[in-house]
């Protein structure tokens, strides 16, 4: 059966087609998943980046113009969803550990997941977990998604040379920290 | 070739995704460039190591939940929407209604103070509208001041009102007059037991 195009479905959509808003979301969930996830660097947060993302979809198809690329618009909110999770975090880190980790554990993660997703947890995500959010940001659309600078420019409201930079020092911290788990 | 801009291609030269041209470019720089060079070898590390793992991956289960999940937040959002809207615009909408109707009937309400204690003439009152407006305690000291006006055939007295009165039962309203001089002198004495006694004769 022949696919229907990204702007024939959002079409149907705002016509109160729900099954066509369902193809939506099976044809970009694994790349809207794989972007947050890249950046968020747990399933969990991935997966409520995934939920917004889908939700802001549904009610920004009205305002959505049929002359852009619709995955770019989802990029877009990907990656500033997931860059805004990880600020919240940031401010959570103030709170005391105990309260943030009771909290969480109560609930999203139960102590099996926990266990079970630090046995898969890599010494990439390990890595790219220590950087500042918007060198992960940067270095995860370019090294995994290979998103031109001017692209992540725009989409961080940064200058494409502020982005390169970014991305560089992504680049030496992730090989240095790596290099030094590997070794040590 | 500035060392930056070799640095930042590092990647996509080892997973061999730079034009045929950069890579050159790339590789006469790392000839030269002993820092770079020193870079490119971590760079390498990390590619290697990044095509090596694999990061747990969700199963067909977690796919085929998200839709799911999707449409329980749009239903979500919706309902809560709906609420947002009554809370936004009808309860105020019903508030307002309200006071303006509380206003609009107590600019039509009688004066009580004008017209039961100015004029007192109790017998230009019908019963019904005093039933509506006299409270025990105000009428209580109303029936004084109209003793000490009295000449004697203008107030009319009702035992049974007055019995409610003397008991201060703030539940009933007085509905009649009264008409027996001899009470009416014990009212104007707030003299309650004298009043029940002359009750029960």
């Amino acid at each position: 059966m022949e696919q229907k195009l990204d702007h024939e479905l959002v079409d149907e959509i705002l016509r109160g087609n729900n099954q066509s808003f369902n193809q939506l979301v099976k044809r970009y969930q694994e790349r809207i998943y794989w972007t947050a996830r890249r950046i968020v660097n747990s399933h969990e947060d991935a997966d409520d980046v995934v939920q917004n993302v889908f939700l802001k979809m549904y009610e920004g198809l009205k305002y959505f113009r049929g002359d852009s690329n619709l995955f770019t618009w989802l990029y877009r909110i990907t990656v500033n969803d997931s860059l805004n999770l990880l600020r919240k975090k940031r401010f959570l880190q103030f709170i005391p550990y105990e309260e943030y980790f009771e909290d969480k554990m109560q609930t999203s993660e139960s102590a099996h997941d926990k266990v079970i997703r630090q046995e898969y947890q890599t010494s990439l995500e390990r890595a790219i977990e220590k950087l500042p959010p918007k060198q992960r940001a940067v270095f995860s659309m370019r090294y995994f998604n290979e998103t031109p600078f001017e692209e992540m420019a725009k989409i961080l409201k940064k200058s494409v040379g502020g982005t390169k930079a970014n991305y560089f020092q992504a680049v030496k911290k992730i090989s240095g920290m790596m290099r030094k788990e590997l070794t040590g | 070739m500035k060392c930056s801009d070799v640095v930042i291609m590092l990647p996509e030269y080892f997973r061999g995704k730079t034009s045929e041209a950069s890579s050159g470019n790339i590789s006469e720089h790392l000839n030269t460039c002993s820092s770079c060079k020193a870079e490119s070898i971590h760079v390498q590390a990390m590619v290697d190591l990044i095509r090596k793992e694999k990061a747990w991956e969700p199963d067909s289960f977690y796919w085929n939940s998200i839709i799911p999940k999707v449409q329980d937040r749009i239903e979500q959002r919706r309902n809560r929407s709906r609420f947002e809207w009554i809370i936004r615009f009808i309860m105020p909408a019903a508030a307002a209604a309200s006071v303006l109707i509380i206003l609009l009937t107590s600019l039509n309400m009688p004066n009580s103070d004008n017209r039961y204690t100015d004029n007192l003439n109790l017998n230009s009152i019908p019963v019904s509208e005093l039933s509506e407006y006299y409270t025990v305690q105000s009428a209580f000291s109303e029936f004084n001041q109209l003793s000490l006006d009295s000449s004697g055939n203008e107030e009319s007295a009702d035992t049974e009102i007055l019995k409610e009165i003397v008991a201060q039962d703030d539940n009933n309203i007085v509905s009649s007059y009264f008409d027996d001089k001899e009470i009416l002198d014990l009212i104007s004495q707030e003299n309650e037991t004298a009043i029940v006694a002359a009750l029960q004769k």
